[in-house]
């Protein structure tokens, strides 16, 4: 007989701050599209736009996964995390680096500041890196997430070197390829082997409990994993290659992986018992939706008709936005709902479950604002989108405006969240 | 109101307000108890058991006291095992005594007035310089406070000359804190849960989680364990190994066989 340890889940103090930051840092990515929305309507490769992907991959993408990572990793690998204070120390590192990063690129001052901007996000990357391996040695469980959880890491480390080795290359050529094809192998070992692949690993654990499906074929998961990776070291080495063939096959691979996994959560969808959805599972069925839009878009861009060559510019802009601004942050903007308020609702009540009346972690935010919120994100999406799409700065800056009010009411739900105190009862 | 060993004082207090003038005419020792705020942080922590150890007297009266008030004594013959494991613990901490310097806080002074030491005690553990050990002075086994602060990382040992308690806290290096694992939850084959659920002479009450949104899993279990008697045991069908759970039945004293079937089917056994 084996005792275990209990106490594995990380204080809030650790996990909490994350969410704090990385809603802020949203609402000044949305009051950026307000401010220049023409960054969305030049040629991709612009500092500006540089400026708020790098906010937004960083400060909030990446920002909310540690946080939501270092929340999950215990309850999926059943260990206790490594360390906490390395956990805090990457946070702050990781902040700095997002905002002089940002900073940098903003003013295209490619000098000491994105140095050093570089360094402290592969520092605070390093730490969390560690810190991820170091508990997840520690685990024996065995688990296809964990397999995703932990490639995806690896990505993660690439993709911020390959970030350092770009801008070395800028002022110090020293890489084959073209600034153009680097940059685009850079971007991709981020959205597909970091971001797909760890929301990939997360989500087929989290969508299905959360639905409360039993019973799916997990051999759907293997598929994904092999069909991404592959896709992907054969994406980048093409990419380096300049190897056309390469890439194309490569993209079909990815594809095929990301309908592998789609077709997973259809079958959850499918199978699940609890019928009715909330606002975060609504939002999160919306994100996937989008998710098919730049699927479609990365087809054209290979595979399109040469009627399109002329307006590659906007499709690219759009394909990135939808991924990152669409996809993506529609999905933590749900999946906040789902794992904030129980973290908090774990700190309040957990010495008062079962012994009298609490409020359910559901109850801990505005549902009504959530859906506003919900419906808001789509519109103001959409008209951004279109803006891309037609060049439009106007329509781009409207777009932006009601992204900002989505944004303000999502970061004030969290604060009800974070900030909610239990109602005395009569003692 | 059946009572055992492992009856909290508060639940007694809760079922009948006599319990406190009759406890407190057992031993001087309890006379505390009629203090509303020693009460209300002792009560709630303190079972029947640690209570006859604090005054050093025999659990037997308190069930004999207690019966007189109309309690039901339950006829315990399980509720043996424990304790030797503490003592190895008490051997490293001794030696971390040895070899360092000690901090020293009594608490008598303030306990004679009436007031809570708690807060000087968590405000000397905080300030604590790194090797030293904390000694608390006073007159009576602080079960409360060594829960509390336990469950911050220290280790704690009891020493008692006459009349006067010494509680030691010494702060457990992180590395060792990581993998203490406790004496209370226990990862098992099914075979071994089955041989438990049979052997605990419980009577059994079962309910199946897995069909449940999260966190109703949790809510629901601590739910049953309120109300469950001494002589039951919760039978508990989950989807994983509940781990958001396991604190929860750690601090509130419940042992817990785990058994993993396979992906989605967990079994869980916990009782007290």
């Amino acid at each position: 007989m084996q005792g275990v340890a209990s106490h594995n889940v990380p204080s809030p103090a650790v996990v909490v701050p994350h969410f704090i930051f990385g809603g802020l840092a949203l609402l000044v990515i949305s009051l950026l599209i307000v401010v220049e929305p023409s960054i969305f309507t030049q040629h991709f490769i612009n500092p500006k736009l540089l400026a708020v992907t790098h906010l937004t991959v960083l400060g909030w993408i990446t920002m909310i996964i540690f946080g939501a990572l270092y929340q999950l990793i215990p309850v999926i690998m059943e260990v206790k995390l490594y360390s906490e204070k390395l956990a805090k120390i990457s946070f702050i590192l990781l902040a700095l680096g997002a905002i002089c990063l940002s900073y940098s690129f903003w003013n295209f001052d490619i000098g000491t500041e994105m140095y050093f901007s570089a360094v402290f996000i592969i520092i605070a990357v390093v730490f969390f890196v560690i810190n991820v391996t170091a508990t997840s040695i520690k685990s024996t469980k065995e688990s296809i997430e964990r397999t995703f959880i932990v490639t995806a890491v690896v990505w993660l480390l690439f993709t911020v070197f390959a970030g350092l080795a770009l801008v070395i290359n800028l002022t110090h050529p020293f890489l084959k390829p073209t600034q153009v094809a680097l940059i685009k192998l850079h971007a991709h070992a981020g959205i597909i082997g970091w971001f797909f692949q760890l929301i990939i690993g997360v989500s087929s654990r989290l969508l299905p409990m959360f639905m409360v499906s039993h019973n799916l074929n997990k051999k759907k998961l293997k598929a994904t994993y092999y069909l991404l990776n592959l896709g992907l070291l054969l994406g980048i080495f093409s990419l380096y290659n300049n190897w056309q063939i390469g890439v194309n096959i490569a993209i079909i691979s990815v594809v095929l992986s990301i309908l592998f996994y789609l077709s997973f959560l259809l079958e959850a969808y499918k199978k699940r018992i609890r019928k009715h959805l909330d606002i975060g599972m609504k939002q999160s069925v919306l994100s996937f939706l989008i998710l098919l839009i730049p699927l479609l878009l990365i087809l054209l861009l290979v595979f399109g008709f040469n009627s399109l060559k002329n307006s590659t510019q906007p499709i690219i802009i759009a394909y990135g936005s939808t991924i990152v601004l669409g996809f993506i942050t529609s999905l933590i903007l749900g999946q906040t709902y789902k794992t904030l308020p129980f973290i908090i609702w774990l700190k309040v009540y957990r010495n008062r479950v079962g012994k009298g009346k609490i409020p359910l972690p559901k109850e801990l935010y505005s549902e009504k604002i959530a859906t506003i919120q919900l419906w808001s994100f789509s519109v103001g999406f959409i008209i951004l989108l279109a803006g891309i799409f037609m060049q439009s700065d106007n329509l781009v800056r409207l777009g932006g405006i009601i992204l900002v009010l989505t944004i303000l009411l999502y970061n004030y739900n969290s604060l009800k969240i974070i900030l909610h105190k239990p109602k005395k009862t009569n003692k | 109101m059946k009572i055992n060993k492992q009856t909290k004082i508060a639940a007694l207090i809760k079922e009948n307000q006599d319990t406190i003038e009759t406890i407190a005419s057992i031993n001087p020792h309890f006379k505390k108890l009629r203090n509303p705020i020693l009460r209300k942080i002792l009560a709630s922590r303190v079972t029947i058991e640690d209570a006859a150890r604090i005054g050093k007297c025999d659990v037997a009266i308190f069930f004999k006291k207690l019966a007189e008030i109309g309690f039901d004594v339950e006829n315990q013959s399980i509720l043996k095992k424990e304790t030797k494991k503490e003592e190895t613990l008490n051997k490293e901490l001794l030696n971390a005594i040895k070899s360092s310097k000690i901090t020293s806080i009594d608490v008598r002074p303030t306990l004679a007035k009436d007031g809570d030491p708690f807060k000087d005690i968590m405000k000397a553990l905080k300030t604590l310089p790194k090797e030293n050990a904390l000694e608390v002075i006073n007159t009576f086994e602080p079960t409360p406070l060594i829960k509390i602060v336990n469950s911050k990382g220290y280790a704690s040992m009891v020493k008692t000359e006459g009349k006067v308690v010494y509680t030691y806290f010494f702060k457990v290096p992180e590395a060792k804190q990581k993998i203490s694992t406790t004496h209370s939850i226990f990862k098992v084959t099914i075979k071994a849960l089955e041989k438990e659920r049979n052997d605990c002479k419980k009577e059994i009450r079962e309910i199946d989680v897995r069909d449940l949104e999260m966190p109703l899993p949790m809510v629901t279990i601590l739910n049953k364990l309120e109300t469950l008697a001494a002589n039951q045991a919760l039978f508990v069908h989950h989807k994983k190994v509940p781990q958001y759970l396991l604190p929860e039945l750690e601090e509130r004293n419940f042992k817990t066989w785990i058994a993993e079937i396979e992906e989605g089917n967990v079994k869980l056994l916990i009782h007290n």
